[in-house]
C-alpha cells in the first residue's frame, strides 16, 4: 500500500455540504478500490485541501476521484517523516504543546 | 420604562402577546420592539402557539434548514427573545440541552383568551364571552410572518390559521343563531363579517338575505342574492345554491322595506384632491452628504479596476437604500459605465439564480460565442442545449466570469443588487464566486440589504462578511435624517406648508415614513397616522375604486409586474389599467419603468396585500397561480411563482403539480438544493392529498433522489416513502407509477453506494412499464457499471448493470456515454473487438461533445491498446497523439501523458525503429513515478512480450517479473495472469519447464477469480498450457518456435 496525497483548490470556500457531496460521491468509488482515506486538512480560508489516503497506487486515487467527478490538481505518493520516529522530537513536540496547553 | 401599574387597567398589566393580526408584545400596555429577524420573531410565534416544549432538532428543521449551523442560528434568536419575555424572577423562555418551550406564566396570549371566551363547546358559550371571543379573532394567525422558503413552518402556519378560521366561523355562526330575535341588527353584523371570513359559502350569503329581509330591507337583500349568484357563478361555474333560493323565497314576507337612503352603504371618506407628490425615485437625494461623497469614491474605484469593488448599503426599511443605490447607478452610468440591474424578491427566495437571470439577460442576448452559449445555457434556455455533467457547474460560473470580463474589457460593469436580504441561495454562491474572482476587472458590486434580516439568510451573510474578512467590502449603514432634512424632504416632494417638526417627531427621520405623513398631512388629514400601513390605507380609500381593484391584485402579484399580465389576470383591459395605474402614480403608490411597473417600496406593497382579507387573498392568489401556470410553454412558465401563488392559496394540487415543474428545472439549472427543496415541499402537499397526488409524489420523489443533497436521515424518510408509494401504487393498479417509484428507490440506494440494493431495485422495475424514468438516473445506473468495467471487478454485475441502462435509454432515446464506454471497455475484456470498437467510439464522441477530457481519455486509451496487441502501429501512434492532446486539457495533473509517451514508444519498439527500446524505458520511469501501476504492468507485459519475440529473453524477464510486482498489489487478475503468461513464456524460451509449470499453475488458479478474467488473458494461458505440454525437447523446439516469430 501506498501513502497518497491529493491536492484540491476551489475556487470558492469549500462549505460543509459541498464536502459531505464530495465525500458521498467519492466513498463508493474509493472503497471499490480497496483505498481507506487517513485524514484531510483544509486551509482556514476552505480554498485549498490536502487529502492522504492509503491505496494500492496514485492513480487509483485519481481514477476514484475522476469516477466520481470530484476535482483535484494532483495526487501523488509520498514517503512519510512523522514525528513519531524520531524520539527527540516527538519530545520537543509534546513539551511545546504541554507548554501552549498551560498557557 | 413601563407605565406606573396604578394607571394600567388590568387587561393590560404584564405581558400581554398578540399571534392574531401582526405579532406584537406589550409590557404593561407598551408595546416592545420585536427583533427585526423574521425567523426570530416567527420562532416567537410558534413557541407562543404551541406552549409546549419543542425539541431544538425540530425548531432547526422548521426554520434553519441548511447546510449552516442551525442550532448557533436557534440559541442566537433565544438569546433575542429572552429578554422580551423573561422580566426578573420570572422565566418564561424554559430551554435545556435538547428542549425549549414557552410557558405563560401569567402573560395573556389573544388565542388562548379568545380559545377560553368560546370555551369548549360554542353554541353553549355565553353570548359575552362569544362577543369577546369574535372580537380577539378578527385578526389573520402571525399576520404577515409568512416565510416562502420554510416549508415547514407555512405548513404549519397555514394549519393554524385554517384552525383560526373555523373557529372564528364556529363563532360568529353561533352569534348569528344567539342574536337573529333578540337583534337582528346585530346578528346581520355578524352575518356580514362571517361573509368576508368565507366568501364563497352560499349558506353565509343566504344568512344575511334572511336578516336583511327580516329587517325589511328588501332591495339590499335582493343586492345580496345577485352578489352572490355572480360569486358562484365566477368562482364555482354557477351552481346551484337552495341556500339562496329559500332565503330568496323569504324576502317577500319580510316587513316593508325602509326608506332608500338607508339600503345605500355609507360613504367612504370624501375624495380630497390628491396632491401630486413625484414618486419618491426621483426625488432629488436630501442629505446623505457622505454617503454619496463615498459613492463617487466607489464608482472611480470600479472604473480603475480596484480591490474594494463591492458596495453595501444597509439599514431599516424606508432609510432611502434604494434610492441610494439608484443614486450610485446614475454616477456609474455618467462614467460610462455598463449597469446592471437585479433585485432579489422576498417570493422569489425559491428562484435559483433568479437574480442572475435577471441582471444578465440583456447581455446575454448580445452576441456571445458558442463555447460560452453552451456554458450560460444552464440559465437561459434560449441559447440552446446544454450539457449536464460533474463539472457543468464549474462552466457555467466560468461562463458568467468571462462575460462579465469580456464586457468590463470595453466599459466598467456595475451590477445593482437590491434587497439582498432575500437573495436566493445558488444566486448567491454565484454572486461569491463572481465576487472574489474579479478583483482588478472592473467589475464592482452595489447591494442594499436589510440589517436585521439578512441575518436570516446564511448564504447572503457568508458572502458579506467573506468580503468584509478580505477587505473587500464598502460598508455605508444609513442612519436616520435629521429635522432639517426632513424639513428639506418634505419641500422637494411638493408636500406645502406642513408642520416638518411634528412629521420628524413622528416618523423618526425615516424618509419613507415621513413622506408618506407628509402627503397624508398635504391632503388634509389633521391626524395623519403613525404607521404606514394606515397611511396607504387612507391613501386607497382615495383612490378610483377600479385602481383601488387593481393595485390589490398589483400587491398580491409582487413588487414588480408587468400591467398585461396583471389586466389578464385581474381581468381587466390593458387600456382600462393602465389607466388606472396613472391614477396610482399620481399618488405616489406605483412607478413606472420601461414596460414595467414597480411598487415605490416594498413596505407600500405590503401595506396595500394587508388590505386584502385573509379568504380574498386566497382567491387572488389561486388566480394568480392558475394564471401562471397555463403560460403557452413551459419554458415561459415561472413555476417556482406558481409554487409561491398556489401555497398562499392553499391548494395542494397546484403546489405539487408546481413544484414538480419547478423541481425539474431546478435540476436542469444545476441547482440541486432548490430542487431538494421544491420536491420536499410538494411531498409534503402530496401527503395530504392520497392516491390523487401518487403521480406527482413520485415525480417529486425522483426530483428529491436526483436532487443528491440530502443528509442520512432525510435519506432514510425518502427511502421509506418511495417505499410506501411503489406498495400504494401496486395496490391501487397501477403498475406504471409502481415502477416509476422503484426506479427513484434505486438510485436513492445508488447515491447511498448500495449498489445491490440499487439494483435489486431496478431489476424489479419492468422495463416496458417505466412510463418516463429520468434522464438523470440512466447515467448513474451507467456510471456504477462503467467504474467496474475499469477496475474489472465484478464483471457479471457490471453487464447487468449495463444491459439495465442501456435498455432504458434504448426506450427513451438517451445517449449516455458511460453506456458506451462501459460497453466498449466489457466488449475489450469479452474479446469483443469490433463491439468495443463501435462503443468506444460512440463513447468517444459523445466525451466530445461533452467537453468531458476525462472520459475522452479513458476511451483513447483503450483504442490505443487495443492497436498495441493487434499490432496496428499507425493507429497507436494516432490515437496516443490524441490522447497526449487530452492530456493537457483533462482537470488535474494525470497520467495521460505518460500513458500516451508510453503507448507510443511500444508502438515504435513494435516497428522496430532503433530509438523505441530508450523511450520505453523512459516511460515506464515517468509511470513508475506517477504511481499508475495497472498502466504500468500493461507496459511492461506489453515490452515483455515484445522483447520475448525478439529472443531478449534475459530482458523479458526483468520486464515481466516488474509487471508483476506492480500487477499483483492491484488484484487485477487478468493483468496478474498475463505477467504470469509472459514469465512462463520466457521460462519456456529458457527450456526450464519446472518454472513454466509453477507459472501455469498460478495462473490456471486465477481464472477461476470471482472478479473475473479477461479472454486476452485466457487465451494466453492456453497458449502457455499447449507450451508446458510438450517435452524438454518439443520445449526446445518451442523456443525455435518463437524466435522465429520475430
Amino acid at each position: 500500500m501506498a501513502r497518497v496525497m491529493v491536492e484540491q483548490v476551489f475556487t470558492e470556500p469549500l462549505s460543509d455540504e459541498r464536502y459531505a457531496a464530495f465525500a458521498k460521491k467519492l466513498d463508493p468509488c474509493v472503497e471499490v478500490r480497496d483505498i481507506a482515506w487517513r485524514r484531510s486538512s483544509l486551509s482556514t480560508d476552505r480554498q485549498r485541501m490536502v487529502c492522504e489516503f492509503e491505496a494500492p497506487d496514485a492513480e487509483s486515487v485519481r481514477e476514484a476521484f475522476r469516477t466520481s467527478g470530484v476535482p483535484f490538481e494532483r495526487a501523488w505518493t509520498a514517503q512519510v517523516y512523522a514525528v513519531e520516529d524520531y524520539p527527540e522530537r516527538k519530545r520537543q513536540l509534546e513539551a511545546l504543546l504541554a507548554k501552549t496547553k498551560r498557557s | 420604562m413601563g407605565a406606573p401599574s396604578a394607571a394600567i387597567p388590568a387587561a393590560s398589566r404584564g405581558l400581554g402577546i398578540r399571534i392574531l393580526g401582526e405579532l406584537t408584545v406589550s409590557r404593561d400596555g407598551a408595546t416592545l420592539v420585536l427583533p427585526p429577524s423574521k425567523k426570530t420573531r416567527a420562532l416567537l410565534g410558534y413557541l407562543v402557539a404551541t406552549s409546549v416544549p419543542q425539541s431544538r432538532q425540530r425548531l432547526c428543521d422548521l426554520l434553519w434548514d441548511g447546510p449552516d449551523d442551525p442550532r448557533a442560528a436557534l440559541r442566537w434568536s433565544l438569546t433575542k427573545l429572552r429578554p422580551l419575555l423573561d422580566e426578573r424572577g420570572v422565566a418564561r423562555l424554559v430551554a435545556d440541552r435538547e428542549r425549549v418551550g414557552f410557558e405563560p406564566l401569567g402573560a395573556h396570549v389573544d388565542l388562548s383568551d379568545a380559545v377560553v371566551h368560546a370555551g369548549r363547546d360554542v353554541a353553549s358559550a355565553d353570548l359575552d364571552a362569544l362577543r369577546r371571543a369574535s372580537d380577539t379573532l378578527c385578526g389573520d394567525f402571525l399576520e404577515g410572518l409568512d416565510l416562502p422558503d420554510c416549508y415547514r413552518f407555512h405548513e404549519w402556519c397555514t394549519g393554524q390559521r385554517e384552525r383560526v378560521r373555523a373557529l372564528r366561523l364556529s363563532v360568529l355562526d353561533a352569534l348569528v343563531d344567539r342574536l337573529v330575535d333578540a337583534s337582528p341588527e346585530e346578528a346581520l353584523n355578524h352575518a356580514r363579517e362571517r361573509l368576508t371570513v368565507d366568501p364563497l359559502s352560499d349558506v353565509a350569503h343566504a344568512a344575511v338575505v334572511k336578516l336583511l329581509a327580516r329587517l325589511g330591507r328588501k332591495a339590499e337583500a335582493h343586492a345580496q342574492v345577485e352578489a352572490c349568484r355572480r360569486i358562484l357563478e365566477r368562482e364555482l361555474g354557477g351552481r346551484r345554491s337552495p341556500a339562496l333560493e329559500i332565503a330568496r323565497a323569504e324576502i317577500g314576507r319580510g316587513s316593508a322595506p325602509p326608506p332608500a337612503t338607508t339600503a345605500t352603504p355609507a360613504p367612504g371618506p370624501a375624495r380630497r384632491p390628491a396632491v401630486s407628490p413625484s414618486a419618491p425615485a426621483s426625488l432629488t437625494i436630501v442629505g446623505r452628504a457622505l454617503e454619496r461623497s463615498a459613492l463617487e469614491d466607489f464608482v472611480s474605484t470600479v472604473r480603475s479596476g480596484g480591490n474594494r469593488n463591492v458596495l453595501l448599503l444597509s439599514g431599516e426599511p424606508g432609510i432611502g437604500k434604494s434610492r441610494l443605490l439608484e443614486e450610485v447607478a446614475s454616477l456609474a452610468r455618467a462614467d460610462g459605465a455598463n449597469v446592471l440591474h437585479g433585485r432579489a424578491f422576498e417570493a422569489e427566495a425559491v428562484r435559483p439564480f433568479g437574480l442572475w437571470v435577471d441582471l444578465l439577460r440583456e447581455a446575454v442576448a448580445a452576441e456571445v460565442d458558442q463555447e460560452l452559449r453552451r456554458h450560460l445555457a444552464p440559465l437561459f434556455p434560449e441559447l440552446g442545449e446544454s450539457h449536464r455533467d460533474a463539472e457543468s457547474r464549474a462552466r457555467l460560473f466560468g461562463g458568467i466570469d468571462r462575460l462579465l470580463r469580456d464586457a468590463a474589457a470595453r466599459a466598467p460593469v456595475l451590477l445593482v443588487i437590491d434587497d439582498l436580504h432575500w437573495l436566493d441561495e445558488a444566486s448567491s454562491g454565484l454572486l461569491h464566486y463572481v465576487a472574489r474572482v474579479t478583483p482588478g476587472a472592473r467589475v464592482g458590486f452595489a447591494c442594499a440589504a436589510r440589517a436585521g434580516e439578512l441575518d436570516d439568510n446564511p448564504s447572503a451573510l457568508r458572502f458579506v462578511r467573506a468580503l468584509r474578512r478580505d477587505g473587500r467590502l464598502l460598508d455605508l449603514v444609513l442612519a436616520p435624517l435629521d429635522e432639517a432634512e426632513v424639513g428639506a424632504l418634505l419641500r422637494a416632494a411638493g408636500t406645502g406648508d406642513v408642520d416638518s417638526r411634528s412629521v420628524f417627531r413622528e416618523g423618526g427621520g425615516n424618509p419613507l415614513l415621513s413622506l408618506e405623513m407628509g402627503r397624508a398631512l398635504a391632503a388634509g388629514e389633521e391626524n395623519a397616522p403613525r404607521a404606514i400601513e394606515d397611511l396607504v390605507h387612507e391613501r386607497l380609500a382615495r383612490l378610483d375604486p377600479r385602481a383601488r381593484d387593481l393595485v390589490l391584485w398589483a400587491a398580491a402579484l409582487g413588487r414588480e409586474f408587468d400591467p398585461e399580465s396583471l389586466a389578464a389576470i385581474a381581468g381587466e383591459t390593458l387600456a382600462g389599467t393602465v389607466a388606472a395605474f396613472g391614477d396610482l402614480e399620481h399618488h405616489g403608490l406605483v412607478t413606472s419603468a420601461a414596460t414595467r411597473y414597480a411598487f415605490t417600496h416594498e413596505l407600500i406593497r405590503k401595506a396595500v396585500y394587508r388590505q386584502l382579507s385573509g379568504p380574498r387573498r386566497r382567491l387572488v392568489h389561486l388566480t394568480i397561480a392558475r394564471a401562471l401556470a397555463a403560460g403557452s410553454d413551459d419554458v415561459g412558465i415561472a413555476w417556482g411563482d406558481v409554487v409561491h401563488h398556489a401555497s398562499l392559496a392553499e391548494d395542494a394540487t397546484l403546489v405539487a403539480t408546481a413544484c414538480v415543474a419547478a423541481g425539474d428545472r431546478a435540476l436542469r439549472m444545476l441547482a440541486r438544493r432548490p430542487a431538494r427543496d421544491f420536491a420536499a415541499r410538494g411531498l409534503a402537499q402530496t401527503a395530504r392529498l392520497g392516491l390523487a397526488g401518487l403521480e406527482r409524489r413520485v415525480d417529486l420523489l425522483r426530483i428529491a433522489a436526483l436532487s443528491m443533497a440530502m443528509n442520512p436521515e432525510r435519506q432514510a424518510a425518502l427511502e421509506e416513502n418511495a417505499e410506501d408509494a411503489v406498495r400504494v401504487a401496486r395496490d391501487n393498479g397501477r403498475p406504471d407509477l409502481a415502477a416509476r417509484a422503484l426506479f427513484a428507490l434505486g438510485f436513492l440506494r445508488n447515491e447511498r453506494g448500495d449498489f445491490e440494493g440499487a439494483h435489486e431495485y431496478t431489476r424489479h422495475a419492468p422495463v416496458g412499464a417505466r412510463a418516463i424514468p429520468p434522464a438523470e438516473a440512466v447515467p448513474a445506473l451507467a456510471n456504477a457499471g462503467f467504474c467496474l468495467a475499469i477496475i474489472e471487478r465484478e464483471l457479471p454485475r457490471a453487464r447487468a448493470l449495463l444491459d439495465e441502462a442501456t435498455e432504458t435509454a434504448r426506450v427513451h432515446g438517451f445517449s449516455i456515454v458511460d453506456i458506451e464506454l462501459c460497453d466498449g471497455f466489457l466488449a475489450h475484456l469479452d474479446g469483443n473487438v469490433l463491439r468495443a470498437r463501435v462503443a468506444l467510439d460512440r463513447g468517444l464522441a459523445l466525451s466530445r461533445a461533452q467537453g468531458d477530457g476525462w472520459r475522452e481519455g479513458m476511451a483513447l486509451i483503450r483504442q490505443t491498446m487495443m492497436a498495441i496487441e493487434s499490432g496496428s502501429w499507425a493507429a497507436a501512434h494516432a490515437h496516443a497523439a490524441e490522447l497526449r492532446d487530452v492530456a493537457k486539457r483533462v482537470g488535474g495533473e494525470g497520467s495521460e501523458g505518460a500513458i500516451a509517451d508510453a503507448f507510443d514508444a511500444l508502438a515504435l519498439r513494435g516497428e522496430g525503429a532503433p530509438e523505441g527500446a530508450a523511450k520505453v524505458d523512459a516511460a515506464i520511469r515517468a509511470l513508475e513515478l506517477a504511481d499508475a501501476k495497472v498502466m504500468l504492468a500493461y507496459v511492461l507485459t506489453a515490452a515483455a512480450e515484445q522483447e520475448i519475440r525478439r529472443g531478449e529473453l534475459a530482458d523479458a524477464k526483468l520486464r515481466a517479473e516488474a509487471a508483476l510486482a506492480a500487477a499483483e498489489p492491484m488484484g487485477k487478475p487478468s493483468a496478474i495472469v498475463l505477467a504470469r503468461v509472459a514469465l512462463g513464456r520466457c521460462a519456456a524460451g529458457g527450456g526450464d519447464v519446472d518454472a513454466v509449470h509453477a507459472h501455469l499453475a498460478r495462473a490456471r488458479e486465477l481464472l477461476e477469480h470471482p472478479y473475473g478474467v479477461s479472454k486476452r488473458a485466457r487465451d494466453a494461458v492456453s497458449e502457455l498450457a499447449a507450451l508446458s505440454n510438450v517435452s524438454s525437447n518439443a520445449v526446445v523446439h518451442a523456443r525455435s518456435a518463437i524466435l522465429d516469430r520475430r
